[in-house]
């Protein structure tokens, strides 16, 4: 690292100082409570990147609301969200391009209101990778050395390896304009990594690219973030994309946290249904809860967890349902809509007369060609897993 | 095989064609092409020593260093005021903005006579702050500094026009790459935002000379016509023209219609570069 380390030069902080911004009401259901009470003083165990109940209000629109986020140092954090969720404002506002009305964000504990975007160091990609249009590959590399005076030595061995790192030593003297959407990706890139930033921040970086090198640069940018070990923080709102390349996964909607945590403990054990909804389809159906299970129509299947005979909402995936021609007890009677096929199988789209309603099942190859499914056929449905969320957001 | 058809659905038969293209032409001919070679055809009709000798003048050299000076004087300051206007206008959003926006087109509304006359009325004996700049020994009326107010009044919405529309459809998104990427504000701007707006403001740059080397209403009420002295090259034709100078007359008139000429070529050629950067 040739910048001096942040450390070195934060100030020392009351051990309170955050106390007194609402943090703790701001914590999903379901994240680590313990991330709260960080130590002020950043240790050796402290995360990289600190947020205490950030705010940001565009007119009337709250783009962020009372956000408060851990992310430790070394990982690759995706902040997961549909539009207008707020994802970017807290990127932008980690970059210095935005200023929160309230709320606090540290990055190596030092506090971002006290340096300006350019005092930061950090590494930002835009999503429409904002290149400087009038400079070459090389020079756009160079562009965070030049500003900082450094010598034309220093930035050639810079330039030089990066160029290395996104396998474009050819195209050096191309203009972005000559560059596919791909290239000009890593030009970006490789440009907000010159300087050595503490943190890097991208913002869709895929978003404006076609599905093949989407897919390509995903796996790219995974095997980089291995190699170079660089604390990266990425907005995007394809769900494949942050379970591919993160190692932690952030789930927005409406300027809120809904749930952190793991890719697999997202999907595996969403915190309420927007997170549940928003992770791939899901069916969704109206039940009687009695008793640990659950009625829907003439069916039962059992539910751990929730209790109350309350009338209620059951999250059902379609790769959780089970399709047969026979009836087994506490199965569904369904018929056949249309059956289609699908990259890993076969997606079955069906009407259920006992509740009026339609539901989509995913089955495998293999037992959909035993099945042989046509439309109006009559199936029976087994419901493998279904969750109910105590704070039910679309049944309010 | 059937060829494709030559004729779209929008184009006429040829003679229609050709009775449109004739009176394009014969328009162009009539009203610019013919006067203009009238100009050059009266200025060298004594000869090229006579034509020399109307611009060799004293009196017409004073004219021309007088044109270049307040030329030289107002494109620069026009040039700063441009640039931060279409600034402010594409990049913040201000009470005010969009009475700029209007104000800033007034110049090309007003007759430029009467922009000459609010200068009189501020400045003249009898002005608003007239007497209060005399006691200060400052001469604005009938002196340069009058002449170069005059200019930049009827110059300056040239360079802003030119960059707002290009500042709004460029965005600040290079900009901000540059801050987050440790530029200073200076350096954002003259290593990103000068480079990217750079054809458009030349652009403007030769709109705004050609206009100031030929304004006349403007200048005419506030200079006063003191021969050699506040004269500019447009009030030298009008004076040598109405004291029957005909030859003289022209020869000084081809000197602005050939820096009408070179803004032209230069017009066409940055445009292909702001449309293609």
């Amino acid at each position: 690292m040739t910048i001096e380390h942040p450390r070195l030069h934060a100030r020392p902080l009351p051990q309170d100082a955050a106390s007194g911004l609402p943090t703790a009401v701001a914590l999903p259901r379901g994240a680590p409570a313990a991330t709260v009470h960080a130590p002020r003083t950043p240790g050796p165990d402290a995360p990289l990147i600190e947020v205490r109940g950030l705010a940001k209000q565009f007119g009337t629109f709250r783009a962020l609301d009372d956000v408060s986020l851990d992310v430790p140092g070394g990982g690759l954090l995706a902040l997961l969200g549909p539009s207008g969720s707020g994802k970017t404002t807290l990127l932008r506002i980690l970059a210095g391009l935005e200023h929160p009305d309230r709320g606090s964000a540290r990055i190596d504990g030092v506090d971002l209101a006290t340096q300006s975007a350019r005092q930061r160091n950090v590494g930002l990609v835009f999503q429409h990778y904002a290149l400087f249009r009038h400079l070459d590959v090389y020079e756009n590399i160079a562009f965070a050395l030049r500003v900082r005076k450094r010598r034309d030595a220093e930035v050639d061995a810079r330039v030089r390896e990066l160029l290395a790192l996104i396998q474009l030593e050819s195209l050096e003297r191309r203009l972005p304009s000559q560059l596919s959407g791909g290239q000009r990706q890593r030009v970006a890139l490789a440009r907000a990594l010159a300087a050595r930033p503490r943190v890097l921040l991208l913002d869709e970086p895929f978003g404006a690219l076609d599905a093949q090198v989407r897919a390509e640069l995903r796996g790219w940018l995974r095997r980089l973030h291995d190699e170079i070990q660089l604390t990266t923080v990425f907005v995007t709102h394809d769900q494949d994309e942050a379970f591919e390349v993160a190692d932690r996964v952030v789930v927005m909607n409406r300027g809120k946290i809904e749930q952190v945590g793991a890719p697999a403990e997202v999907f595996e054990h969403p915190a309420n249904d927007f997170v549940m909804r928003f992770l791939g389809h899901v069916n969704v159906l109206e039940a009687e809860l009695r008793g640990g299970q659950a009625r829907i129509g003439d069916a039962t299947i059992a539910i751990g967890g929730v209790e109350g005979g309350s009338h209620s909402r059951v999250y059902v995936r379609p790769h959780d349902i089970d399709v047969a021609r026979v009836a087994t007890t506490g199965a569904l009677a369904a018929q056949v809509v249309r059956v289609t096929p699908l990259s890993g199988g076969l997606k079955i789209e069906l009407t259920v007369p006992s509740i009026g309603s339609q539901l989509r099942a995913d089955i495998d190859w293999e037992r959909g060609s035993a099945l042989a499914l046509r439309s109006g056929d009559d199936v029976y449905l087994s419901l493998r897993r279904a969750r109910v969320f105590a704070h039910d957001g679309a049944a309010a | 095989m059937i060829e494709p058809s030559a004729v779209a659905a929008t184009s006429e038969p040829v003679w229609v064609r050709r009775i449109v293209i004739a009176i394009a032409v014969g328009f162009v001919g009539l009203f610019v092409v013919v006067p203009l070679a009238a100009v050059f055809g009266e200025a060298l009709r004594n000869g090229l020593a006579a034509y020399g000798n109307a611009i060799v003048d004293p009196i017409a050299l004073a004219a021309i260093k007088l044109t270049f000076l307040a030329a030289g004087v107002a494109v620069p300051l026009n040039v700063v005021f441009g640039i931060a206007a279409s600034w402010a206008i594409a990049r913040f959003r201000f009470a005010g903005r969009s009475v700029l926006i209007t104000v800033i087109d007034l110049p090309l509304a007003v007759s430029p006579v009467i922009a000459g006359m609010l200068f009189i009325l501020l400045f003249g004996k009898h002005g608003l702050v007239g007497p209060w700049v005399a006691d200060h020994g400052i001469k604005i009326v009938f002196a340069l500094p009058g002449i170069v107010l005059a200019t930049i009044f009827v110059t300056f919405p040239f360079v802003a026009r030119e960059l707002i529309p290009l500042m709004e459809s460029q965005g600040a998104e290079e900009e901000e790459a540059a801050i987050v990427l440790g530029a200073s504000g200076w350096q954002t701007f003259v290593r990103v935002t000068l480079p990217k707006i750079k054809w458009g403001l030349l652009y403007g740059v030769v709109l705004c000379t050609a206009r100031a080397m030929g304004e006349f209403g403007a200048v005419s009420v506030v200079s006063g016509h003191i021969r050699g002295r506040t004269n500019t090259l447009p009030l030298h034709v009008e004076i040598l023209y109405n004291e029957y100078e005909y030859q003289a007359a022209f020869a000084v008139a081809s000197l602005l219609a050939i820096l009408a000429l070179v803004s032209l070529v230069a017009r066409r050629v940055i445009a292909r570069r702001v449309e293609s950067p």
